[in-house]
């Protein structure tokens, strides 16, 4: 039994390892593109303050559906609950600053590692690692059923928001409220392959030029706005490095991928 | 669990079986008829920030848009007063 624990410590190290190391290539890189341009631009950029909040207390680990989740509960028992869901490729460490504000105003907040996030694992070696959006939003349901919570609010981005959404729209009995930040975020996989509206695209071929000659595209977002909007200043590494660890075929795919949500 | 997620979401990969039912009707892009804030970060180049409409024919119920300044996608650590407060709004009496 203590060798089981100790190989799931390391996993989770392990795991810490690897998502701060993808957090650190996505912020190094944008923040490189802003360094690399010299000249002024007309833009004001936005003013993004440190956070002040940067760790929560002990996780809680419960059987739910086909996984055991780990997550922090905070605010009193008997408040009003609600879901704080994360992002990619983030954890509950999103919500190290909304989280007690909301526990403060009584209520009961839990924040859950996502599957594939932070100490929640799969109960079984064999089940399937789905990422589809219908599998996180059925782990949330199978979540609010373990720890006995009827309806809550359920609050989200990224992939959190694609979660909430799926859950408000197909179990809405479950659901009080939906918080979801970009809007609807049920995926349209059946015209994945279609181009998307311009002003998405817009977004994505700024990016990709950026990446390819740190130049802004004419009419498109300018590169401070795009180095600093996305992920803030709080998670970006000091120094100004220009070198790459990766090649440029991995830096595209990952631009892409980092898109799509 | 990542690289299926991205797979699955761009239609180069399947879902899984045990997920099928919950996907197909997903894939009827269903409305959303609970009480809704929706949030859009105006720094956001991943999704630039809209007014809310192109997506307001998918809410059937009481849905309240803000765009947010000062934040990009990661919006929760970006604003997180105005997250929290959004929660608050949604929960809010009419």
């Amino acid at each position: 039994m203590d060798k089981i624990n100790m190989r799931e410590a390391i996993d989770h190290d392990r795991r810490r390892f690897f998502s701060a190391a993808a957090l650190t290539f996505t912020a190094a890189e944008l923040g490189v593109i802003g360094a690399a341009r010299a000249e002024p631009n007309p833009a004001t950029p936005p003013v993004i303050k440190a956070r002040t909040n940067t760790s929560f207390g002990p996780l809680k680990q419960i059987d739910a559906g086909v996984l055991n989740v780990g997550y922090v509960e905070l605010g009193p028992p008997s408040g009003s609950p609600v879901f704080l869901l994360h992002g990619w490729p983030y954890d509950i460490h999103d919500y190290v600053e909304v989280a007690p504000i909301l526990a403060a105003r009584g209520y009961r907040v839990i924040v859950p590692h996502l599957r594939g996030h932070g100490s929640t694992s799969f109960l079984d070696t064999a089940t399937s690692r789905s990422g589809q959006q219908a599998a996180i939003g059925v782990d949330v349901v199978a979540l609010m059923d373990a720890l006995k919570i009827p309806t809550a609010v359920l609050a989200g981005y990224d992939w959190g928001g694609g979660a909430a959404c799926v859950v408000a729209a197909l179990w809405p009995e479950r659901c009080t409220g939906l918080v979801s930040v970009n809007d609807y975020l049920i995926q349209d996989i059946a015209h994945a392959g279609m181009p998307l509206p311009p002003r998405l695209e817009w977004g994505i071929s700024a990016l990709n030029s950026i990446s390819r000659r740190n130049e802004a595209v004419p009419g498109g977002p300018p590169i401070e706005m795009i180095s600093r909007a996305s992920y803030g200043p709080t998670n970006r590494p000091p120094g100004n490095s220009t070198k790459r660890p990766f090649s440029e075929a991995t830096l595209h795919s990952t631009i892409r991928i980092m898109l799509m949500w | 669990v990542v690289i299926h997620s991205y797979r699955h979401r761009l239609g180069l990969a399947p879902g899984y079986p045990q997920y099928a039912d919950v996907e197909a009707k997903l894939a009827t892009l269903p409305l959303i008829t609970v009480s809704a804030v929706t949030l859009d970060g105006e720094d956001n180049c991943i999704i630039p920030a809209s007014d809310g409409r192109s997506s307001a024919a998918k809410f059937s119920g009481r849905r309240i848009h803000h765009r947010v300044p000062n934040a990009g996608h990661a919006l929760p650590q970006q604003a997180p007063k105005v997250f929290a407060d959004a929660v608050m709004e949604v929960t809010k009496p009419v």
